[in-house]
């Protein structure tokens, strides 16, 4: 191997550096500052050398991984949400008098395992990727032990996600039987007439699908989002989802798979399940009253919209898809960062741990202003109104959907977004409500700084893509 | 150049400051800003005007910016669309009109609503009606006109519901706007079809092609001239979109002449003599202006003789004049068209100011069976108001007789009208004269039949406008405007016997009509009280005054045809089918939700099960 092979694989290696690290100065001195500040640093080098990579010529690093711009740029996203996740934490964590540095381990391994999956070109990494970021995902899940639901949702995920990852297990076993071959690259043509390996590629979706929460596969999400603490409830919307989409996508644009989802049945049944995803995952949101629950279902949804971009066929669509499933990720990614940002300061300020409800946000807009207009960017960008990140991405899909002819997805996208429609505006209508109360609110100017920060990206992504997102997506 | 470029945004600067400042305007200051705005644009054209008259110019243009460009669907061709102004005689002739008339309105208008309380609303809304018409005017081509031509039917609605607290000015106001539009759809839909057919809106390029090949077929033409012809109708209140117009009175005065009489009206006519060289491509399109000319002067004329509110019979009597000009544009008497339009803006912005002063004087009196006696009690109005009337039934030495004269000279010999239209066109001047008799004997002579203490006004402003009206009425008819560079006779002119008793004829008609109504309306000249209310009673009582007071009908025969079944409508679909198919979409949502939540209950081993279940059906969903 060259030194070029390694030098693209940095960006894990210089995680699984962290790591390292981490539990060495966990054994030389436990400080929550140290650890916290450690972590960030990780994260920094990391994602500088991610961005001074793109655009380098692909790679296969050994059998097992294929790193190319398209997964740097994924990984580039989960590195960022894995940064916001360590300041969400930093915040979230400063209440509680433990010194809580397996939590920012944890956080660390997470993404780590993202930036396996980002990068895998073979079952077995994938497969690795996958565990790496459950088990780390449980142990973050019922991390305060203390809290009430901590040890349910912990367990919930720990089982469903066991037995989603054991049929995922048997579908990769049956396309092994078939093919002779764990590689994505080997997967051959021919059998893609094979039921047997038929069967075994839907198996496998299932098994991704339960962590994308696909419909009908979604019944943990609502629970966990609610029961988690906010920064790992972000963690699962934003890195787990991601680098399981981005998994996915590789898989499938690569040649064998393709004849394989060419076929009517297969094509059917993948068309489905993402019809059936945006219109329940949208549903289910209505009427809800807990915000956690709301943004689970609509992640449900927004999966559900997602799975568009993996069923074009032309060579020149899956050149577009790949941009419009990182932009959309991106666009998604910083609506998540200001909503769940700006939740744990209120979850901070109000002191209702995790159970944060609508009425919550009644009124913000009149006593804290700038938080209730990075919500109010953040849900458009959700909704997909014109000037916001996430229209661009609607956009993309909306364009995909119309080249390749999928009319059905693009009729359940528009009923969907309609739908959506009856949750988004309530929580934005919430914010304006009159209501006399004097919160004591402290702004310190690193809440600001982050604050704007997300701003201004979102409203800047949706009004100049071409100008600040863009030059990454070309390659 | 730059004279061009910045004559129509002169007032746009008002327009701004005074919505900007509102009341921290004084009334001296806000004034002296709409009107010298205004003396700009003036001043510009007439300096343009000059130009055109005295130099070897022959047209004058500015392209400003490139507006957006228009794709054609059939070839993918581009065409661009400019704010570009473009002047020749026709259009400099409006543009004096426009802005020199408008800057007297705008004199007498800053003395006449002093004391309105929306003062400043007003004389910003005058300034952007201005500017927007002269967009209109100077426009290089269609598209440019058409925002001028909307640009003014907004202010026109805004202006004519100026004192939207009363309900009827409100639905005056509305009414204006919505017959209007109909025309301007028809206009717009023209200008569509032009695009297709030809691939250009630009007025140059589509008159340089008219004048060469032809490149479209009858019926095409047929259609797009309709059409603009259906744009001109409703702006200048012609037959079957005529019924705006005297509703529109209730606005205030200085509305009414500026945009009522003077200019806005005159659209439609200008705008069919901007493009005469497409209109001549169908003869068919001509014969039916001039036959919509025509009726709409008789009916508007019959009306007149009937009302009783002063601004009513002068609205009308627009009408009837815009006929005219209609009736000279289907013959083909272009540049006679343009020259009554010319002069009827003078005469008409007289009257319709005299007339404001009148009213004003006599505490906001406008029937006329109440006025009486006027010409002692008022003798310099009642001697500018003669002014005006002469001018209107063109009394030989008036400018109008000039401009009718020669509109009714053209008529019998032109290939498009006939002997008929003279007729026709005779007996309207017959009517014109004798409703403007009974105005006047009835509002000026006789006595006064209401005791009421006169309003002394001492604007100097009001009376400096009007003179100098009443000196354009007068002597207007010699101010020559040669407009042969734009307007070629038509080509295919027979020569027919003209009989030569047709002069004689035409000029003693106004005669005729005075010593007819000398005769008839004597009781009025002589200021018989009784018989005056008797004959007010029976505009009520006698079915056929009724009906001519009703302007024949029309606003009836619309309301049965279309107000009526339109608001059944609208009533029958109150509870709209279409939103009831969209709340069953929500109502289904709702269900869905209901289903999907109930499954949602927490326990770990309904989830475990609801997995399987789910990923069984899916599989067993593909395998069928």
């Amino acid at each position: 191997m060259s030194l070029n092979t390694w030098l693209l694989l940095t960006p894990q290696l210089l995680v699984a550096l962290g790591v390292v690290c981490c539990l060495l100065l966990i054994s030389w001195q436990r400080s929550q500052q140290i650890i916290a500040w450690f972590t960030l640093m990780v994260l920094l080098v990391t994602i500088v050398a991610t961005v001074s990579l793109v655009g380098q010529p692909a790679v296969h690093v050994t059998e097992l991984l294929y790193v190319d711009s398209f997964s740097l740029v994924a990984f580039l996203w989960v590195l960022l949400a894995g940064f916001a996740a360590v300041y969400m934490s930093k915040a979230y964590l400063h209440s509680h008098l433990e010194v809580h540095d397996e939590f920012y381990l944890l956080l660390l391994l997470t993404v780590l395992g993202a930036g396996v999956l980002v990068a895998s070109d073979h079952f077995a990494s994938l497969f690795l990727g996958f565990e790496l970021l459950s088990i780390s995902l449980v142990g973050l899940t019922g991390y305060f032990r203390h809290q009430r639901h901590a040890i349910e949702v912990s367990f919930k995920y720990l089982i469903l996600s066991a037995s989603a990852s054991s049929f995922m297990l048997l579908g990769i076993a049956f396309l092994y039987s078939q093919t002779g071959s764990l590689s994505f690259v080997q997967m051959q043509a021919e059998s893609a007439d094979n039921m047997i390996a038929q069967i075994g590629f839907l198996l496998f979706i299932a098994g991704i699908g339960f962590k994308l929460s696909l419909v009908p596969f979604h019944f943990w999400t609502p629970d966990v989002y609610q029961g988690s603490p906010t920064p790992v409830t972000f963690v699962l919307a934003t890195i787990s989802k991601s680098a399981m989409f981005i998994a996915l996508a590789k898989c499938f644009y690569v040649e064998g798979f393709q004849t394989l989802i060419a076929l009517p049945s297969i094509h059917h049944a993948l068309s489905a399940l993402a019809i059936i995803s945006m219109i329940v995952g949208n549903c289910l949101a209505l009427g809800q009253n807990n915000i956690k629950r709301i943004l689970a279902f609509s992640s449900i949804a927004h999966m559900g919209y997602l799975m568009i971009v993996l069923l074009v066929h032309q060579q020149q669509a899956i050149l577009l898809a790949r941009q419009a499933v990182l932009f959309y990720l991106f666009a998604y990614l910083i609506a998540n960062i200001a909503i769940f940002g700006v939740l744990v300061l209120i979850e901070r300020e109000r002191n209702v741990g995790n159970n944060i409800e609508l009425s919550h946000w009644k009124g913000m807009f009149w006593y804290s202003p700038i938080k209730a207009l990075v919500l109010i960017v953040a849900l458009l960008s959700l909704i997909g109104i014109p000037l916001t990140a996430g229209f661009i991405g609607k956009f993309y899909l909306i364009i995909l959907a119309a080249n390749n002819a999928l009319w059905p997805l693009l009729i359940a996208l528009i009923v969907g977004s309609g739908i959506a429609l009856g949750y988004y505006l309530p929580m934005i209508f919430q914010l304006f409500k009159k209501e006399v109360v004097t919160m004591s609110h402290m702004t310190t100017w690193r809440i600001r700084l982050w604050i704007s920060v997300i701003f201004l990206l979102s409203i800047g992504v949706g009004i100049l893509p071409d100008m600040i997102i863009t030059p990454l997506l070309n390659f | 150049m730059m004279i061009l470029a910045w004559l129509p945004f002169y007032p746009l600067i008002s327009f701004a400051l005074l919505i900007a400042f509102q009341r921290q305007l004084s009334w001296k200051l806000a004034s002296v800003i709409s009107v010298t705005t205004v003396l700009l644009s003036a001043l510009s054209s007439g300096y343009l005007m000059w130009q055109l008259s005295f130099n070897d110019v022959t047209t004058l243009s500015v392209n400003l910016w490139q507006w957006f460009t228009l794709t054609s669907f059939d070839t993918g061709d581009t065409h661009q669309v400019n704010i570009a102004f473009y002047l020749d005689r026709l259009s400099a002739v409006m543009v004096c009109v426009v802005s020199g008339v408008g800057f007297l309105i705008h004199c007498f208008a800053a003395a006449y609503m002093k004391e309105d309380p929306h003062f400043h609303r007003f004389m910003a809304y005058m300034n952007l009606f201005l500017v927007a018409m002269l967009l209109l005017v100077l426009a290089d081509n269609l598209v440019l006109l058409y925002l001028g031509w909307e640009g003014v039917g907004l202010c026109s609605f805004l202006l004519i519901g100026f004192w939207y607290k009363v309900p009827e000015n409100a639905a005056a106001a509305r009414k204006a706007f919505i017959i209007t539009r109909i025309g301007d759809t028809a206009l717009v839909i023209g200008l569509l079809f032009l695009f297709t057919s030809l691939n250009s809106l630009e007025i140059n390029t589509l008159n340089t092609l008219a004048q060469g090949e032809w490149p479209l077929t009858e019926q095409r033409t047929f259609w797009i001239t309709i059409l603009l012809l259906g744009g001109a109708v409703g702006k200048s209140a012609q037959l079957p979109l005529q019924t705006w117009l005297p509703d529109a009175m209730a606005g205030p005065t200085p509305v009414s002449a500026l945009i009522h009489a003077a200019t806005m009206v005159t659209a439609g006519v200008y705008l069919i003599a901007r493009m005469h060289h497409v209109f001549i491509q169908s003869p068919e399109v001509m014969t039916l202006i001039a036959w919509i000319g025509v009726l709409t002067l008789l009916i508007a004329g019959i009306t007149a003789l009937v009302q009783s509110d002063i601004k009513r019979i002068l609205a009308y009597s627009t009408m009837s004049q815009i006929g005219y000009m209609m009736l000279a544009l289907g013959a083909g008497a272009w540049s006679a068209s343009v020259f009554h339009l010319m002069i009827h803006a003078f005469f008409k912005a007289l009257l319709f100011l005299t007339a404001g002063a009148v009213i004003y004087a006599l505490h906001h009196q406008q029937n006329i069976f109440k006025m009486g006696g006027l010409l002692k009690r008022l003798p310099v109005e009642s001697a500018f108001f003669i002014v005006g009337l002469a001018c209107l039934v063109a009394l030989p030495g008036t400018s109008g007789f000039f401009s009718k004269e020669a509109i009714i000279g053209h008529l019998w010999q032109s290939p498009t009208a006939g002997p008929i239209f003279w007729w026709l066109a005779i007996i309207g001047a017959l009517i014109t004269s004798i409703y403007s008799c009974r105005l006047f004997f009835l509002a000026f002579m006789g006595s006064a039949r209401e005791n009421i203490s006169i309003v002394k006004s001492d604007g100097v402003l009001i009376k400096a406008s009007l003179s100098l009206l009443v000196i354009l009425s007068l002597f207007g008819g010699w101010l020559n405007i040669d407009l042969t560079t734009v307007f070629q006779p038509l080509t295919t002119q027979v020569m027919k016997q003209e009989p030569s008793w047709l002069h004689s004829v035409a000029v003693a008609t106004p005669f005729i009509g005075i010593a007819f109504s000398w005769w008839i309306f004597r009781e009025y000249r002589l200021g018989n009280s009784t018989k005056i209310a008797q004959s007010y009673q029976s505009i009520q009582t006698n079915r056929v005054k009724r009906w001519c007071y009703s302007g024949l009908g029309f606003d009836s025969l619309y309301t049965h045809l279309v107000v009526t079944p339109f608001m059944f409508i609208a009533k029958v679909n109150r509870k709209d089918l279409i939103d009831q198919l969209v709340m069953l979409c929500a109502w289904y949502a709702k269900l869905l939700r209901d289903v999907a939540a109930s499954l949602q209950n927490g326990l770990l081993r309904w989830y475990a099960a609801a997995f399987a279940c789910g990923l069984m059906l899916w599989l067993g969903a593909w395998l069928v």
